[in-house]
């Protein structure tokens, strides 16, 4: 079980990531630029993401914008931006890698020459309605704003959405993307993984070609300070009013950052959780009593730090109070008992074939290429894919009560309410009203 | 080392051709079908197990009943009550997922390799022995009429529920959704769930379709130990309980229509323009995806690079030909803001005008729409869950194998006259229906009826 691969760092910084996989004449491309809404500060929120949008504008040497070309070889193309870094990828077949390399590296190059300002302000437009589409008319659309609001400072890096607000957004300046493109586009700060067809030392002398003459820049300082920083020190409760019919409870904790001691231990906890019909959240709340239509539990992890989230809308009829009583409960327990062994088993085949699955796409979001990479810029080990495996197979009954204990604390955690407008009432008892938009 | 060349750009001398992966074709003497691919990639295998019979053959009065027939079966089965059941599943690092369609039920399992013999042995049960008990059957109901809530407050949900409800005719197999109504789920009687399972849950007719890392042999011999038994339990064959859509019902309004479903300060309107087109056994199937690459099925498509990246009034516009066994719609889906949504409807429409008559798809169109469907065919077949959807269509539409291996050469094929020849025949623009889910105060005011077509209600 792992991704079989050679790193090379070019003299300018720039990380090369090579994995070899025949199967199919395809080549996943995968370009990870250190940089996310963490590097944002107020006032400033959403520019990582405006800035992917104009990252497919066109670039110097080709300024019919970066689709048409690659679509002409049947590429599938796309790229995000989330709090910790910004990714791009192209699948291609395996004789369309030189073309991928050509684009990918003109943009990192040569992005600024070609941008404009009617570019930059059509693409500010586009953005504002994605956030219209995804969060401000999406059902309980806004309510991981005022989770993260809640659980970060305002001058943490996770505070802001990484849409950003929509009066940021409004207010962005083409003149903040020269300075933006920089200081975080570059070799120095990128990781280029290659997965597919392909022959890795052809591939990496092709590499070469395009991205050697780039100039390499200064790392960003990473952001350490804030790590300290545990966020809330007293249950918190929030209340949103939305277009709902039902109202749904979220429940978040900040807990230990991506690949560090108990991040494997809580991604585990949220199977046991929730996954299934056994688990013991959909089993207590859905199968048996049905005070909840749903429920999920997911460890969100981060570069900085994560966040817990248990989420569970109430059937009609009931309350959150009686569905946040039963979680109450259930995490006590837990804590106290640890898991049983047969829950236990059933969540490590769970991650077994998970992990497998993992392994089937060259390319694209979560394909082994976009994995090479997130080992890579965050822990400096493309080769972390069968450790990462071992860090779920190793964790004890004994280590999951603990982690559990130390942080999904009811001091540390926040709970939002999102309930129907007009309806305050129906919230956990003590929620303050919060505004987000 | 050559240095970069950045005077031009890099194209491919040519692509490589691929080949697509062996399927062995066996039929069980209880007459399902069983097709294995060996795919020996990862220690998984997937299997998928198609029924003929979707929400199509819901009887009209009761819109729901193939979805949550199909919503039962894992409630327990065999000898396994329905936590009994779920815990196998997850503990063979299983997948389970069934699905509803119109046209389909789909039940689908990925598992480890080493316990195939167990999921097999579980997706049968599920399909021959469902216990479909009353309790059970409650408590789905309920969260199927949750989940109906849940719906109704998400307004490309309601776009969508509300777009085919009047593209077609009413007690249309096709206009209504899976889940059903609320009054339908409400009058549900577990007696009528459990006469839907015994006239659609057959083997012949269905089939069986495993991929993954084991031999064709090993495979059949373990559907072979786990399906043998399946019998019909009457002499119904599923293809007689199939309620074939019937195309006179579905045919475009005579006349342009426009609905607008009321949504306070809505930050957005959802917008759904379209018709019914056509059924996926249509010979012109090959001239219409090249044809909606061109006008709405990529981003530089037309519909794309007008409403999104010239005017900026949209994150993302698209159409598609929706194909099914019947006539399914042609739609054209967005979400623009609400002070552009009369703008927006006009430039939809202005598109769909111009490709069908003053600017027809140019050879240079048609040739990016081409290579982008057939240079891109390879990644679609990388995992085994994607090659066994991939034969599930071929099954579903009773289409041979030769389909997919000559879908790119059919693909090459289409000219600038078919596609235009296409675009007027399916697009009708006289006759197209829009529906807008938004804030009525500000977006009625703006609609000049003789452009945008006679107003229809809407109840919701």
């Amino acid at each position: 079980m792992k991704i079989a691969f050679t790193k090379h760092t070019l003299a300018n910084g720039l990380d090369v990531l090579i994995h070899e996989d025949h199967r199919l004449p395809i080549v996943g491309v995968n370009l990870w630029y250190h940089v996310g809404s963490k590097n944002e500060c107020q006032g400033r929120t959403g520019f990582a993401h405006l800035f992917e949008h104009l990252m497919f504008e066109g670039s110097g040497h080709y300024d019919g914008g970066f689709f048409q070309p690659l679509q002409k070889i049947g590429a599938a193309i796309n790229g995000s931006t989330n709090a910790d870094r910004t990714n791009y990828w192209e699948i291609v077949p395996s004789t369309g890698l030189e073309l991928a390399l050509w684009m990918e590296s003109d943009r990192m190059g040569f992005l600024l020459p070609a941008l404009t300002t009617a570019k930059f302000l059509n693409q500010r437009d586009v953005v504002l309605n994605e956030r219209r589409q995804n969060y401000e008319n999406r059902p309980y659309g806004l309510a991981t704003m005022a989770i993260m609001a809640a659980l970060h400072p305002p001058d943490h890096p996770y505070h802001w959405p990484t849409i950003g607000f929509s009066s940021d957004i409004a207010d962005a300046q083409i003149e903040d993307a020269t300075s933006f493109f920089k200081t975080y586009y570059h070799p120095g700060n990128a990781s280029l993984a290659l997965a597919g067809d392909i022959d890795t030392d052809a591939a990496l002398e092709l590499v070469d070609r395009y991205f050697e003459e780039i100039p390499g820049g200064t790392i960003p300082l990473p952001m350490v300070e804030v790590v300290q920083d545990l966020g809330v020190e007293v249950d918190t409760r929030l209340l949103h009013e939305d277009r709902v019919e039902l109202p749904r409870l979220y429940l978040a904790w900040r807990t230990p950052a991506v690949f560090t001691d108990g991040d494997a231990e809580l991604d585990l906890l949220a199977e046991l959780l929730a996954h299934g019909k056994n688990s013991r959240l959909y089993r207590g709340l859905v199968y048996e009593r049905r005070i909840a239509t749903d429920v999920t539990a997911v460890q969100s992890s981060n570069e900085l730090s994560s966040i817990f989230q248990i989420v569970a809308t109430a059937a009609p009829g009931h309350d959150l109070s009686e569905i946040e009583k039963i979680i109450s409960d259930e995490l006590k327990r837990f804590i106290q008992d640890g898991p049983d062994r047969s829950e236990f088993e059933r969540g490590l085949a769970q991650i077994e074939a998970n992990f497998f699955s993992r392994l089937q796409t060259i390319g694209g979001f979560g394909g082994k290429s976009d994995q090479l990479n997130s080992y890579n810029v965050f822990l400096g080990d493309p080769g972390y894919f069968f450790k990462d495996f071992t860090r779920y197979t190793e964790v004890t009954s004994d280590r999951l009560r603990q982690v559990t204990a130390s942080f999904l604390d009811i001091q540390r955690r926040v709970a939002v309410s999102v309930v129907p407008h007009g309806q305050p009432s129906l919230s956990l008892p003590g929620s303050l009203q919060v505004s987000v938009s | 080392m050559s240095k970069a060349d950045r005077s031009r750009l890099p194209y491919p001398s040519y692509i490589p051709a691929f080949d697509l992966p062996e399927v062995v074709k066996h039929s069980l003497e209880n007459g399902l079908r069983l097709w294995t691919v060996e795919h020996r990639n990862v220690p998984l295998v997937t299997a998928l197990l198609l029924l003929p019979v979707g929400s199509a053959s819901d009887p009209v009065i009761r819109p729901g009943l193939a979805a949550a027939t199909a919503d039962l079966l894992d409630e327990g089965a065999g000898g396994l009550s329905g936590l009994e059941l779920n815990d196998e599943v997850d503990r063979i690092g299983g997948r389970l997922s069934i699905g509803v369609n119109s046209d389909i039920t789909v039940i689908s399992l990925l598992m480890l390799t080493r316990f195939k013999e167990r999921g097999l042995s579980i997706l049968s049960d599920l399909v021959t022995r469902p216990h479909l008990l009353a309790e059970d059957f409650e408590r789905v109901r309920q969260l199927r009429l949750n989940r109906l809530i849940q719906l109704g407050q998400d307004p490309s949900a309601i776009a969508n529920r509300v777009f085919m409800s009047l593209a077609y005719d009413e007690g249309h197999p096709y206009g209504h959704q899976p889940i059903g109504t609320e009054a339908s789920l409400k009058e549900l009687k577990l007696a009528e769930l459990a006469s839907f399972f015994r006239m659609a849950y057959k083997p012949n007719g269905a089939t069986l379709i495993v991929v993954g890392d084991a031999s064709h042999d090993d495979l059949v011999r373990v559907v072979q130990e786990t399906f043998s038994d399946w019998q019909s339990e009457d002499h119904l064959t599923s293809d007689a309980f199939i309620r074939d859509p019937d195309d006179a019902l579905a045919l475009p309004s005579a006349s342009r229509r426009l609905a607008i479903v009321h949504r306070k300060s809505s930050a957005q309107s959802v917008l759904r323009i379209g018709l019914p087109a056509s059924s996926r056994k249509t010979p012109d199937y090959h001239s219409m995806q090249v044809f909606n690459m061109v006008l709405g099925g990529q981003f530089t498509s037309r519909i794309m690079l007008n409403l999104r990246e010239d005017k900026g009034y949209t994150y993302g516009a698209s159409t598609s030909f929706d194909f099914r066994r019947g006539m399914g719609p042609f739609v054209m889906g967005t979400s623009v803001k609400t002070s552009v949504t009369v703008d927006a409807i006009r430039e939809v429409l202005s598109e769909f005008q111009k490709i069908c008559e003053e600017y027809p798809v140019t050879e240079a169109e048609l040739t990016v729409a081409k290579a982008s469907l057939t240079n891109g065919y390879p990644r679609k077949f990388q995992t085994a869950e994607q090659v066994a959807s991939a034969l599930g269509e071929l099954a579903v539409y009773g289409l041979s194998e030769n389909e997919l291996m000559e879908f790119p050469l059919r693909v090459s094929r289409v000219d600038v006259d078919g596609v235009t020849r296409v675009a007027r025949k399916y697009l009708d623009v006289d006759r197209l229906l829009t529906v807008i889910v938004g804030d009525r105060d500000v977006v009625e005011p703006l609609i000049d009826s003789l452009t945008f077509g006679t107003k229809v209600d809407v109840v919701c």
